[in-house]
């Protein structure tokens, strides 16, 4: 019995995790940031505060963004919420040399094909921007309110796979958390597990 | 001269060994089934040097494995028991999956007994660099019954997912809890080795509860995701008291404040 407890002890552990220790909390104020927007723009945070802010986190080679881009579905729920003047910020933390990382050219012909619908795509090549926010998978999303608090973070949905028919069947979170929050009501689930492709870091800049 | 004839040579047997030639990191990936014992099928990948794929609770990021049977009727999911996973940390991504090879098990699907043949479709997603989804297919024979199947893995049930775990709110602690498979708990026995101590000795707490095992999670902070790995070792006993098989096992728990154990 004692050796059977002793082998056993070898092979145990416990750990906890949280979501990495990213300054962006829900219930709390959002991080600023500046980044530069495909074209060259840069973009700060702070230049919205005001106006309901979706944060879509990207990668147009990871075949869970391809599930929402193929189907339309990301395009359509862009072009929903920034008619409704939200500011829709999609940004790309893919590394140099990394997937979803693509030459300016080669981005524009990209981001042609795609059709999205935001308001800009930016370039958060280091990681900082990502780190900052705890972005863990694409698409990773954040919503952030008039007031400048972070009031979603999560999965885009509820259907975690790679097939573009599960997206009819899918609670859409992005949606049901603007929609309750422009009604002023409690967004609720504020929090979710994000599903896709790890976001592709560079090694240094990884937490 | 012989030095371009010597060139040549090796271009011409290069070619003709198919050398440079690259073989897709999904046609890489290989499934095959086989029978082991009258009630439980093998499914056996193998994946390319690097890559990996996931445990059906992924962690931070990927996609668990899905198993459907090809029936008369058209299709019906399978149940899919999968080992105990490695943990990947990938740019400060925690993930859990398996790498190389792996061997999950499923029951042996009705048409099967019934003396046809069945056509399995493992939907699984490898990664590296990058992710790709990946539709594996292999047959089970009707004929397979399992009889020349070696011992050459730790195909017994029970396996990691024999156990349930569940996580709860309760103010500033978040409850866990794994309940022993009755079935397995009235053979003679059985005991589970966790070690909290070595990771977070301030904030953990385990009792037992008749077959319950119970952890707190304490000061879990409104927005929080929290996790809880339970790694351990099952020991199964006979009712005399002696142990008649070991079994590894881990079950992943999480718990997000708003959204619940999953």
């Amino acid at each position: 019995m004692k050796h059977t407890l002793a082998a056993a002890m070898v092979v145990c552990a416990v750990w906890s995790v949280q979501a990495g220790s990213p300054k962006a909390k829900v219930g709390e104020p959002a991080p600023g940031f500046s980044l530069s927007a495909a074209g060259g723009k840069t973009v700060s945070l702070a230049d919205h505060k005001g106006s309901f802010v979706v944060l879509e986190w990207t990668n147009l080679d990871c075949p869970f963004v391809r599930k929402h881009y193929g189907s339309g579905n990301m395009q359509a729920l862009q072009k929903k919420w920034t008619g409704r003047k939200v500011v829709w910020l999609s940004i790309n933390s893919s590394a140099k040399g990394k997937q979803g990382q693509f030459a300016p050219d080669e981005l524009e012909k990209r981001l042609k094909k795609a059709k999205p619908a935001h308001t800009a795509y930016l370039l958060d090549t280091d990681g900082t921007v990502g780190t900052l926010y705890g972005a863990k998978a694409t698409p990773h999303m954040f919503i952030i309110d008039p007031e400048g608090v972070l009031i979603y973070a999560g999965a885009i949905d509820d259907k975690p796979s790679t097939d573009q028919a599960d997206v009819k069947k899918a609670v859409n979170y992005v949606d049901k958390a603007l929609t309750a929050a422009m009604d002023g009501k409690k967004v609720d689930p504020s929090a979710t597990k994000s599903y896709g492709c790890s976001v592709k870091y560079d090694r240094a800049s990884a937490r | 001269m012989r030095y371009y004839l010597g060139l040549a040579a090796l271009g011409a047997v290069l070619a003709i060994a198919g050398c440079g030639e690259e073989v897709s990191p999904v046609e890489r990936t290989t499934l095959s089934l086989a029978r082991r014992g009258p009630d439980t099928v093998a499914l056996d990948v193998r994946l390319p040097r690097g890559w990996h794929t996931y445990w059906h609770n992924p962690g931070e990021s990927g996609l668990g494995p899905t198993l459907e049977w090809m029936v008369d009727s058209g299709s019906v999911d399978g149940a899919l028991v999968l080992p105990a996973p490695e943990r990947f940390v990938e740019q400060g991504i925690v993930t859990l999956g398996y790498g190389d090879r792996v061997r999950f098990l499923a029951p042996v699907p009705a048409a099967a007994r019934e003396g046809k043949d069945v056509v399995a479709r493992l939907r699984v997603l490898i990664c590296r660099e990058e992710c790709i989804p990946v539709n594996l297919v292999d047959t089970l024979r009707f004929d397979d019954d399992g009889r020349g199947a070696g011992d050459d893995g730790p195909w017994v049930f029970p396996e990691a997912d024999t156990l349930r775990g569940r996580a709860e709110r309760g103010g500033e602690q978040i409850r866990c809890s794994l309940v022993w498979p009755h079935g397995v708990a009235k053979t003679g026995g059985l005991e589970f080795f966790p070690v909290p101590q070595e990771i977070m000795p301030s904030s953990l707490g385990w009792a037992h509860d008749g077959d319950t095992l119970r952890l707190q999670v304490a000061e879990i902070q409104p927005g929080m995701l929290a996790a809880a790995r339970f790694s351990g070792l099952l020991v199964l006993r006979e009712p005399s008291g002696t142990p008649r098989k070991a079994v590894p096992v881990m079950i992943y728990i999480e718990h997000t404040e708003q959204g619940g154990a999953r």
